[in-house]
């Protein structure tokens, strides 16, 4: 398999870059498009080909119609944050339909989402989304709730949606702080400007992981990709 | 030779006042009782027509108060289908003086609705706002928790606003057995019509004005400042069970309902009148209000009147210091008014 498997993110795929250089035997199978806080949804494609975002892993600017599978790893609704919030808006006495539109309102709202409806204006291959990164610090919630929350972001992307591991998590959800201790992330506003050094260790971040953190996404994402169907080419521009 | 006429002000006369004139410079419709702060807050109930002077005043940064707010994630086009930011309250259309006088007793007296609840389909229809919820209510529960919130925003709303505008739209009214009133007949959103079981009224003057003054005074229990701004819909009725033709019915109905708000506005200090309906219904206008179906007023026309509104205000007191910001829910286009009895007009094709 080449460098067909394409990751486009915000700052959360610092630590899945840094853990793909640490596992080369599988991180030369992804190449990864970034940019950083609000310069996400600056990210352009022109005739399909990814523009306004740093490419790491690979020379050549990313033409998303060559593309086996497509991962968007940036800032998408959690299971936490809809199970959150399902639980205060029925609570504040509205209506399950009123709650739904909202939910999917905060999907498709979402600069995930956004950038995955432009995508699908140009590529066949599958194109799966992962939420943003759960706060380190998130309070616990129960089991049923949480699969209530997963099963929320599942009606409105179907198997678009790519789960976090479990493994990531520890007692009631919260994420383990062994993948969030020293975090990595993408720094700088400007794509002009990133190279190596924006790779910023941090004693700790509460959205950001570290490298082992970043490992445990990146075989997510492996496991993803292999198990999908390839489509051989794109729609036309 | 002395006569009050000669001390009279120009709008008193028609020549000068109307006839020498372009009606586009027709002014001083309106001399308003009170002056009306930005910062005053103000809420809007009522027919069809009273969610334009709600927008207009969120559009010219005027406290309109939306007591009932969608949730923040909702996105304004959701926000307008699920009927949030149309009214003051969740209420839906109160197109009778009868139908404000109901909730104002579920608000104010905590009186129970009754337990009745129509259904279509599987879903559930609230009877007292029965498009509320497009496609229903997942359960009873469901849709009677929403109401216990919309009658608790509508106490809000009289308990913290300055001023209460009412448009006051039809004088048919349906109701049940035990006296509650519909906004609409049953069987037409949902529901079905059982001439044993509902009934129909045509409300005389009497009738209206009782209930309006009852509603005023019930609601002063809990908010003694509290001002009423009255209007009357210039909306013709869609559809008329009165057995009058619709043209008829419309022209008595309005001419009640304006006889009502006149007396009350001379009669109480605490009620205005807004001249709307005559605004867009006056032969001086030449009907150019009104869309081509000579029923729905035309985005010239809500301008015309909102103009109107507010530059009367300015005329009498001055400029006003606008300092809020724009909700977007309320500055949604005409196109996007709530009415629910347009779906009366499905069943005269």
């Amino acid at each position: 398999m080449g460098k067909s498997i394409y990751v486009i993110g915000n700052s959360f795929v610092g630590a899945l870059i840094r853990a793909a250089a640490e596992n080369p035997s599988i991180g030369q199978e992804i190449t990864v498009a970034a940019a950083g806080g609000v310069n996400f949804c600056k990210i352009g494609l022109e005739n399909g080909i990814l523009t306004n975002c740093r490419i790491y892993n690979a020379k050549d600017p990313l033409d998303v119609r060559n593309a086996k599978a497509i991962f968007v790893y940036a800032r998408l609704p959690t299971p936490h944050d809809m199970a959150t919030s399902e639980m205060r808006l029925t609570a504040q006495g509205y209506s399950t339909q009123v709650i739904a539109a909202t939910h999917r309102d905060m999907v498709e709202t979402s600069e995930s989402f956004l950038l995955y409806s432009r995508l699908r204006l140009w590529t066949k291959a599958p194109i799966s989304l992962l939420s943003s990164n759960i706060p380190s610090n998130s309070k616990p919630i129960k089991r049923n709730a949480y699969e209530r929350g997963t099963l929320l972001i599942r009606r409105i992307l179907g198997d678009n949606y790519l789960e976090f591991p479990p493994e990531l998590f520890g007692e009631g959800y919260v994420p383990r702080n062994e993948f969030y201790k020293n975090s990595i992330r993408i720094t700088g506003d400007s794509v002009a400007s990133m190279g190596e050094d924006e790779f910023s260790r941090r004693k700790h971040d509460i959205t950001h992981m570290n490298v082992l953190g970043g490992s445990v996404i990146l075989h997510s994402i492996i496991a993803r990709a292999n198990s999908l169907t390839f489509v051989p080419h794109a729609l036309s521009a | 030779m002395s006569t009050p006429y000669k001390t009279l002000p120009t709008r008193s006369f028609w020549k000068p006042a109307i006839a020498q004139r372009s009606f586009f410079d027709i002014d001083e419709l309106w001399e308003p009782k009170w002056s009306l702060l930005p910062s005053d807050p103000v809420v809007t109930f009522g027919s069809c027509f009273a969610q334009h002077i709600g927008r207009a005043m969120v559009q010219r940064g005027y406290n309109w108060l939306n007591a009932e707010v969608s949730p923040s994630s909702l996105s304004v086009p959701n926000a307008k289908k699920f009927n949030f930011g149309v009214f003051s309250a969740r209420t839906g259309n109160i197109y009778t003086a009868s139908l404000l006088l109901q909730w104002v007793r579920w608000a104010v007296y905590g009186a129970n609705p009754p337990d009745e609840v129509w259904q279509l389909d599987g879903r559930y229809y609230d009877p007292f706002r029965p498009t509320i919820e497009p496609g229903g209510f997942a359960s009873v529960d469901e849709l009677q928790r929403s109401r216990a919130v919309s009658i608790a925003a509508f106490r809000q709303c009289i308990e913290t606003a300055k001023v209460f505008v009412f448009t006051v739209g039809l004088t048919e009214s349906w109701h049940n057995q035990i006296g509650y009133e519909y906004p609409l007949c049953p069987g037409t959103v949902a529901g079905e019509f059982d001439t044993k079981a509902h009934r129909f009224l045509n409300q005389d003057y009497t009738e209206i004005l009782s209930n309006l003054e009852t509603s005023f005074e019930i609601m002063k229990t809990i908010n003694q400042n509290l001002r009423f701004i009255l209007t009357t819909s210039p909306v013709p009725l869609v559809a008329t069970n009165s057995g009058q033709h619709v043209l008829v019915a419309t022209m008595g109905s309005k001419s009640i309902i304006r006889a009502v708000c006149g007396h009350l506005t001379l009669t109480r200090k605490d009620v205005d009148y807004f001249p709307s309906y005559e605004i867009i219904n006056s032969p001086v206008f030449r009907g150019a209000f009104f869309e081509p179906n000579a029923r729905e007023v035309n985005p010239k026309g809500v301008a015309f009147v909102m103009d109107h509104f507010f530059s009367s205000l300015v005329k009498k007191y001055g400029e006003p210091n606008i300092i809020k910001p724009v909700d977007p829910v309320a500055m949604l286009s005409n196109e996007d008014i709530v009415c629910e009895e347009e779906l009366l007009a499905a069943f005269g094709s």
